[in-house]
């Protein structure tokens, strides 16, 4: 059985696979980079100075000391301004687990009956419990990779 | 003789039509049954039902002695679908491996060498096959589960007449071999008689005839005669199926039950095809085993 459902999907699969490599690709220098030009800009301590920044001292200093908030702004600015579009991947990442669902969930019975292949499936000697206990664990186990 | 397939009032509804309703018959084990009647008679409706792809919505149908449904029986049934259905993108290879891994006691190398013996190979696509190559397939799948009973629904409906011929001869090769009882669904009737000995004609959503095909071809005559308006009863004949006739000369197909010594009628052997399209054209006749026939269906010429 387990042969079976391999063997249907294992094209699918290895799309899959790479796809999720490109996309890896793609996302793991990007990160690194970002993770770099970060550092770079000095926003970690900028960021945690801001943080202890209070409000009366804000409102008090204004003029006279440089404002850790008003740069750690600006460089945050910067920062998103260079990576900011990037972050519209992010937003196909949300959709990933609708396009599972859509392309493989829904046709793991639906293609069969189209084609009328559950006329043989169905026929043989595994229960149809069976069946779709392996073709769904498949597509479940897929999408948890 | 014990019975392969047995239904005792078996019906199936789908919304408001009846595919089958209240069917009773039995195939006794070891027969080549043939199941024959219109489109939409209740025919593959029959069939899924007996392989578990359909439940009944009233009454019970038996396989082998047992409820339809369980693996371990599926596993002595090979079933053929209409169109048989197999996977395009796998290769015969593959679908020999299907085979081996889904059912116990599979007969890989006798399906192997059966394909090889019709040169068929192993290594191509299904999709790139032709429909009789594919009809093989499908057979061989079914024949090397080495099961008890084969149920094929229209396998010869995608062959040529020579293919139709081949796929008929390995059915009777395999039959032979393993005394398997098959029901076999088709349109051609003229191929069924060849190789079928027991008869199940659906009609309507119902059982219309039933019976070995000897017993009924021999109960059968086609009677040529004089045409009169008032026919009286024909010493011998138990019920006129169809009659047709000219001005002078009538022809009736009829159900015996003596012999005929009428001298003004010649009695003439049926052909199943004859009889088949008899009783097909005559829905309200029927003839079913047993010694009660109900007077009500039958037809006075």
């Amino acid at each position: 059985m387990i042969w079976l459902v391999w063997r249907q999907h294992r094209q699918q699969a290895l799309f899959a696979l790479l796809g999720l490599a490109a996309l890896a690709a793609f996302l793991v220098p990007t990160g690194i980079q970002m993770h770099d030009a970060f550092e770079r800009a000095g926003l970690p301590g900028c960021l945690r100075a801001a943080a202890s920044v209070e409000y009366v001292q804000v409102v008090n200093g204004a003029d006279q000391a440089p404002d850790p908030v008003s740069t750690c702004q600006d460089l945050a600015a910067q920062f998103a301004g260079r990576f900011g579009s990037r972050g519209a991947i992010g937003i196909l990442l949300w959709f990933l687990p609708l396009f599972v669902g859509l392309f493989w969930g829904a046709p793991l019975i639906a293609r069969e009956l189209e084609h009328g292949t559950h006329r043989l499936v169905w026929t043989q000697g595994v229960s149809r419990r069976r069946w779709a206990l392996a073709s769904s664990a498949w597509s479940a186990g897929a999408w948890c990779c | 003789m014990s019975v392969a397939l047995e239904a005792s009032g078996l019906g199936k509804r789908y919304r408001r039509t009846w595919a089958l309703r209240d069917c009773n018959l039995s195939v006794p084990r070891g027969r080549i049954a043939a199941l024959v009647g219109p489109n939409g008679a209740g025919k593959t409706t029959l069939l899924h039902l007996a392989v578990g792809l359909l439940a009944p919505t009233s009454g019970t149908i038996r396989v082998l002695d047992q409820a339809p449904g369980d693996p371990a029986l599926l596993a002595r049934i090979g079933f053929v679908a209409q169109d048989t259905p197999l996977y395009r993108n796998f290769t015969v290879a593959d679908l020999l491996t299907l085979g081996d891994r889904l059912n116990r006691g599979f007969d890989r190398p006798m399906a192997r060498a059966r394909l090889e013996r019709l040169a068929i190979p192993l290594d191509r696509r299904v999709g790139a096959l032709s429909g009789g190559q594919r009809a093989q397939i499908a057979l061989t799948l079914a024949v090397a589960k080495r099961p008890d009973l084969l149920l094929l629904d229209e396998p010869l409906a995608s062959l040529d007449p020579l293919a139709r011929r081949e796929f008929l001869q390995a059915l009777m090769g395999a039959v032979a071999d393993q005394g398997v009882t098959v029901v076999l669904s088709s349109h051609l009737l003229a191929d069924l008689e060849r190789v079928c000995d027991y008869l199940i004609v659906l009609s309507a959503a119902h059982v219309q005839v039933l019976g070995a095909v000897d017993e009924l071809l021999e109960a059968h005559k086609v009677l040529v005669g004089p045409h009169r308006d008032d026919q009286p009863p024909i010493a011998g004949v138990a019920q006129v199926v169809r009659a047709s006739h000219t001005d002078r000369q009538a022809t009736l197909l009829v159900r015996t039950d003596g012999p005929n010594h009428d001298p003004a009628w010649k009695a003439l052997d049926v052909t199943l095809e004859d009889l088949v399209l008899a009783y097909l054209a005559e829905p309200a006749a029927g003839t079913l085993p047993g010694p009660a026939h109900d007077d009500s269906l039958e037809v006075q010429a």
